[in-house]
Order: C-alpha cells, then sequence, then structure tokens
C-alpha cells in the first residue's frame, strides 16, 4: 500500500514532493512511475496564464492512498478523473465521502485548500486525469468574476456528493482526449493545451452556474442512480466500432425501467442514449481524421459503418462539414 | 467616400475615432450602433483579459470605407476574419488584391502586421461580418513561444504574399465567429466564453499557419541570417520596374548563397520563384499606376520597363482578368 500525505501547495510542489517520497528523479516536471508503484507518467504543465496542469495517465500496481491535510488559503484546484478498472475508490473531501465500486469512475469536482482531501484505489487502477490548480487571485483577474467568491463558496458549502460530483459528460470526455492525445512537439503545444483546459473550466462553471441558479428543480435523482448512469454511459461508449447495446439490456445493468434509464440518462448527459452514442462517435472520427494517419475509409471501417456514405452523412449531420474537409 | 486612418492599439478609442469620421454620436459605450445616414449595423468591442483587443462588425456602409493602416515603432499584429457579400456592383479590396468576383462570398482569415502598411477598402452597401483580434509581439512570444524577433520575422514574413497570409474559413471557423454574436446570457460567465473563442479562433489559425509553413519549407530550415540576407534579395528586386531586374547571379552573390539554394529559400519564404514574384509585384505597381489616373496605358507600360504595350496588356490580364484600359475606366 502506497501512502503519500502532504499539506496542499501549487502543482510543482507538489509533483516534486511525490517524486522526493517515490525517490525518482524529476526531468522538467515529469514524472514516471517506477514498475514497483506502477506505469505512466506524472506531468505538470505550467501554462502561460498562470495556470498550472497536472495530467496524469498511469496504470497502478499498488493499493494507492493519497492525503491533502486540511489547510488554510484560497488555492483550488479543479480535478478531471477517469479511472477504470479499479476494485474500489473512495473519495473523502472533508466530511463528504464518494465510494465508487463499479470498476469506472469518472468526474469532475472543485476542491479548495480548506477541506482535507483523501483518494484512495486499488492496484490496477488505469487512470487519467487533469488537476487544474489556481488561486482565488488568478480566478478573479482571469475569469473577471465579480461574484466569483459567491459561486466557489456557494458550490464548497454544498455538501451533497451528488452535486459536488459532476460525471464527466461527452464535451468533458473529449476535451480531455485532446489534452493526452496532444504531442509536445506541436508547434503551438502550450496554447492548445491552455485553450483545451480553459474550455474544460468554462465547461465546468457554466454548469455550475446553471445547476446553482436552477437548484432544487435539478436535484432530484438519488446520488445511487448517477452512479448507474456513469456506469451505463462507460458501458455505452465502451466500444464504438460494434452496435450499441441494447436500451433494455442498459435498463438491466442500471436496474432501471427503460423509461427511466431513457429519461435520466437525458438528464445527466444532456442527450438520448443513442444520440450520445452516435455523438461519441462522430467525435472519434473527427479525432482520427485529425491524426491524418486513416482514409475516410478506413476511419468509417473502424465505426462500424458498413457503407461508407452512411458515415458521411451522419458525419455531415454532427459538423456540417464533410470528412473529406476535416 | 470616406478615409479613415488608424494607428490605433485600442479599439476603444477606434471606436470612439470611428464614430466622429462617420458623423455619428458614440456613448462610450462597448459598441457603436450606425445610424440610416451612416449605414446599418453594429460594430462592438469586447473587452477581455488576455492583452487581446477583439473587434467585431457587423455592417454595411453608406459609403465607401477606407481604413489606412501605417507602420508604427510599437510592433503589433492583427488577425482578421472577414465574412463578406460581394454583389456585382462592389469589389472589396485588400491591400493591392482585389477580390474580382462578383456575387460571391469572400471568407478568409488573414494576419497583418504594421510591419507594413496596410489599406483595406469596404465598398458601400457591402454587408461584411467580421472579427479583428489585436495583440502584441509580446502576446505572440508568451503565447505561441515564439521566443526571439527575428523568429518572428522570420516565420511571419511569408505573410506578406498572397498565397500564405490567406485562409478560408471553413464551417468550424464561422461557427466560433458566430457563436461570439451569441453570448451566454449567464453575467458573470460570458467573458470566459468569449475569450475561449477568441482564443481558439487564434489557435486554429496558427496551428494551421504552421502546418502550411512546414509544408512549404519541406524540412528546409533557414537562419535569421539568411532570412535577413532574403529581404535585402527581395528590397532590390522590387525597387525598380524601369529596366531589368538583376540576374539570379548577381543575386546569389548579394545573398552569399548558391543560385540554388536562393532560388529555393526564396520561394519557402515569399511563396513565389523569384521571377514570379518580380513580376506580380510589377503588375501591382502598374495597378496603382492606372489607379493614380495620372497615366495612360503606354506610359504605365513604359513605366514598368515594357516596350511593347500589347504584352503589357497581355500580362495584366493574365493576373488581374481584366485589362489595364478598364482599370482606367473604373
Amino acid at each position: 500500500m502506497f501512502n503519500f500525505s502532504y499539506k496542499y501547495c501549487d502543482h510543482v510542489a507538489y509533483l516534486h514532493q511525490l517524486a522526493a517520497f517515490i525517490g525518482v528523479p524529476l526531468n522538467e516536471n515529469v514524472l514516471h512511475l517506477p514498475p514497483e508503484f506502477g506505469s505512466g507518467y506524472i506531468k505538470v504543465i505550467e501554462l502561460p496564464n498562470g495556470l498550472q496542469v497536472l495530467i496524469n495517465d498511469c496504470v497502478l500496481h499498488q493499493d494507492v492512498c493519497i492525503r491533502r491535510e486540511e489547510s488554510d488559503g484560497t488555492e483550488y484546484t479543479l480535478r478531471f478523473d477517469e479511472v477504470r478498472n479499479m476494485k474500489a475508490l473512495t473519495l473523502k473531501m472533508g466530511e463528504l465521502i464518494l465510494e465508487e465500486d463499479n470498476q469506472v469512475y469518472s468526474g469532475a469536482f472543485l476542491t479548495s485548500s480548506f477541506p482535507s482531501l483523501e483518494y484512495t484505489t486499488t492496484a490496477g487502477a488505469e487512470s487519467r486525469c487533469v488537476n487544474i490548480y489556481f488561486t482565488e487571485e488568478w480566478f478573479n483577474t482571469h475569469l473577471g468574476l465579480s461574484r466569483t467568491d459567491d459561486l466557489l463558496t456557494k458550490y464548497l458549502s454544498l455538501n451533497t456528493a451528488t452535486f459536488n460530483f459532476e460525471v464527466l459528460n461527452i464535451e468533458y470526455r473529449q476535451l480531455m482526449e485532446e489534452i493526452f492525445s496532444l504531442k509536445e512537439g506541436h508547434p503551438i503545444y502550450k496554447n492548445v493545451l491552455q485553450n483545451r483546459v480553459m474550455l474544460l473550466i468554462e465547461n465546468f462553471l457554466i454548469s455550475l452556474y446553471n445547476r446553482l441558479t436552477v437548484s432544487g428543480k435539478e436535484i432530484t435523482h438519488v446520488e445511487n442512480e448517477i452512479k448507474r448512469m456513469m456506469q451505463v454511459e462507460s458501458v455505452l461508449v465502451r466500444n464504438l466500432s460494434v452496435a450499441p447495446p441494447a436500451i433494455p439490456h442498459l435498463a438491466r445493468l442500471s436496474m432501471m425501467s427503460e423509461t427511466k434509464l431513457k429519461a435520466l440518462f437525458k438528464k445527466v448527459y444532456h442527450y438520448a442514449p443513442y444520440e450520445y452514442y452516435q455523438k461519441n462517435r462522430m467525435l472519434k472520427a473527427k479525432y482520427l481524421l485529425n491524426t491524418k494517419h486513416y482514409t475516410i475509409k478506413e476511419v468509417g471501417v473502424q465505426l462500424g459503418f458498413k457503407n461508407l456514405s452512411n458515415f458521411t452523412v451522419a458525419f455531415k449531420k454532427e459538423f456540417g462539414i464533410l470528412p473529406s474537409d476535416v | 467616400m470616406i478615409v479613415f486612418n488608424i494607428n490605433h492599439t485600442n479599439y476603444k478609442v477606434l471606436l470612439s475615432d470611428l464614430a466622429s469620421a462617420l458623423r455619428i454620436p458614440y456613448k462610450g459605450d462597448d459598441y457603436l450602433l450606425l445610424t440610416p445616414t451612416a449605414g446599418i449595423g453594429i460594430i462592438k468591442v469586447l473587452s477581455l483579459f488576455d492583452e487581446l483587443q477583439v473587434m467585431l462588425v457587423d455592417a454595411s456602409f453608406c459609403e465607401k470605407l477606407i481604413t489606412a493602416r501605417s507602420q508604427s515603432e510599437e510592433r503589433y499584429f492583427i488577425l482578421h476574419f472577414d465574412d463578406v457579400h460581394i454583389t456585382d456592383t462592389a469589389k472589396f479590396k485588400v491591400d493591392n488584391e482585389v477580390l474580382q468576383k462578383s456575387n460571391t462570398r469572400h471568407a478568409v482569415a488573414r494576419l497583418t502586421s504594421n510591419i507594413f502598411d496596410n489599406t483595406e477598402e469596404v465598398p458601400a452597401h457591402v454587408h461584411i461580418k467580421s472579427v479583428k483580434i489585436l495583440f502584441t509581439e509580446h502576446w505572440l512570444q508568451k503565447h505561441l513561444g515564439l521566443s526571439s524577433k527575428a523568429e518572428v520575422l522570420q516565420k511571419y514574413l511569408a505573410l506578406k504574399t498572397e498565397s500564405f497570409d490567406i485562409e478560408k474559413l471553413d464551417a468550424e471557423y464561422l461557427k466560433l465567429m458566430e457563436s461570439l454574436w451569441h453570448v451566454h446570457k449567464m453575467e458573470p460567465l460570458h467573458n470566459i466564453f468569449l475569450q475561449n473563442r477568441v482564443t481558439m479562433l487564434m489557435e486554429r489559425f496558427f496551428t494551421r499557419l504552421h502546418d502550411k509553413i512546414n509544408l512549404l519549407n519541406g524540412g528546409f530550415k533557414l537562419t535569421n541570417d539568411e532570412v535577413e540576407r532574403l529581404i535585402k534579395v527581395e528590397q532590390l528586386l522590387v525597387n525598380d520596374f524601369s529596366g531589368p531586374p538583376p540576374t539570379i547571379d548577381e543575386f546569389s552573390r548579394l545573398a552569399s548563397m548558391s543560385s540554388t539554394k536562393l532560388k529555393k529559400s526564396f520561394k519557402s519564404v515569399y511563396g513565389n520563384s523569384i521571377y514570379a514574384y518580380y513580376q506580380k509585384e510589377r503588375m501591382q505597381k502598374a495597378r496603382q499606376l492606372l489607379m493614380s489616373s495620372k497615366y495612360n496605358v503606354k506610359e504605365t507600360a513604359a513605366a514598368i520597363g515594357y516596350h511593347n504595350s500589347s504584352n503589357f496588356i497581355e500580362a495584366f490580364k493574365k493576373q488581374f482578368n481584366v485589362s489595364p484600359g478598364e482599370v482606367i475606366a473604373s
């Protein structure tokens, strides 16, 4: 069991402490996990606009518990995590506890330096995350939000797991995918990364703002049901080259009636299940075409289109341009 | 016709000066509404937090509007995204390039800087929708990691040629542009929304520009010193059109490069081979002379070194699709 505990600090300082604890050297703020701990990397990038982003893409070889002590200060971290193949995962934020035993957790949440934070998961977990570190001052100057503290403190004082943990929907997923597939050799690497990070923040804040202003109406589904939606979502988009699982199958999986499943899915992910599947598929197509490694035909086949013109039509419908214009 | 000279780096000041040039009232807001005497539409300035100045235009003017930006000490860049509907009677002119096609939609992005003078002509009653983003050299260095002045110069010099700096606006660009007009009403968050759309526009432009530069260079790198020498070659080449241009051999001595290397690197920086570039600039010069209405076709031909007017007329038609006579007539 890997047990690491630290005081709240910025990401660069955190990475240095972590590297010292594990006993590996840091190379330009990149930490490569040694085999006894896991495989993959954790890196911190300082963006031109003053944000620090911690990105990790790794598989754990040990159970892990990372604990941050509570402290004063007005610093925040916005976390986007996608964890797969774990036996269990626990997130404790102050009094708030989120336990996940679905083998998959994908969610976004904001923490401040005030409450302690504990993150526990099991060996074998595949973790990809984007953590964005900022201070209150940054928030006020860069987003020009006069009422920020309102928004942030309101959020942080709402002690319900359903409200605080937001599922990663298709927009977040896509942005994360773009971040992970971004090559460091890209001519304007930091700019592209910064734009994706800012879009993550934007999505989070807009969704937060919406939920805060229409609260009451929104938060009716119980925590447990949201977890089940996450599971449904992960099954739905697991393999985009075969037909999606049938609704009855998804309903059984989530232990809900088909009607309830469809309604709840739409509420949580903003699209009907098949619509969501199709959107993911088209985003994947666009991504593959953008890599320039595949022809249109190859991409169509990879995404399970038997008929290329169906693919072209679907693509045009989604993005307003033809695959050949990408 | 209204001529408006710009040397502004602050779009709000520009808005106020434009209002007085158009003789319409301006109350100091972030936007300027055109009154019927000046035209229809709105010009808007966005205040962002990132040293970027952004102006949105959605308007048509009653009179031809010529904006001229002259060179100045402080270096800055402007990224233009223009979506213009050109009708039969109207021609849209940017610098020396005239977009000749009629009844067409002209939707392009281009980068200009105050390294060069540039003028823009918006004809009367043409509907223009644009987004203009002004940023400093400092911004370019900080955000796009172009660290030395010479490097910036080297990369963007190529922009001077037409083939390079004009990028067609596809659906993605137009969507981003459009989104700047339809801001979410959620007050505290509209700023981040706008800023992100603006930086996405820039990212897309610069990423594609970079791809184009790579394509053109074909992995062929020039030192800053070599670029400086090419600039000298270019200056000499377009300095005087009345006689034959210096030969490649003379240029290669001047640039201290082999003639093969000179030809290849000139093309990579300016987008055209040396003589094609010479010829293009020469015709531009001819066009300027003709438009000044001081010279007839024969005099113009002589001024740019044609002994035979019909050769000149043919060359002119080849580049502009109109004859020199028609230019004088218009």
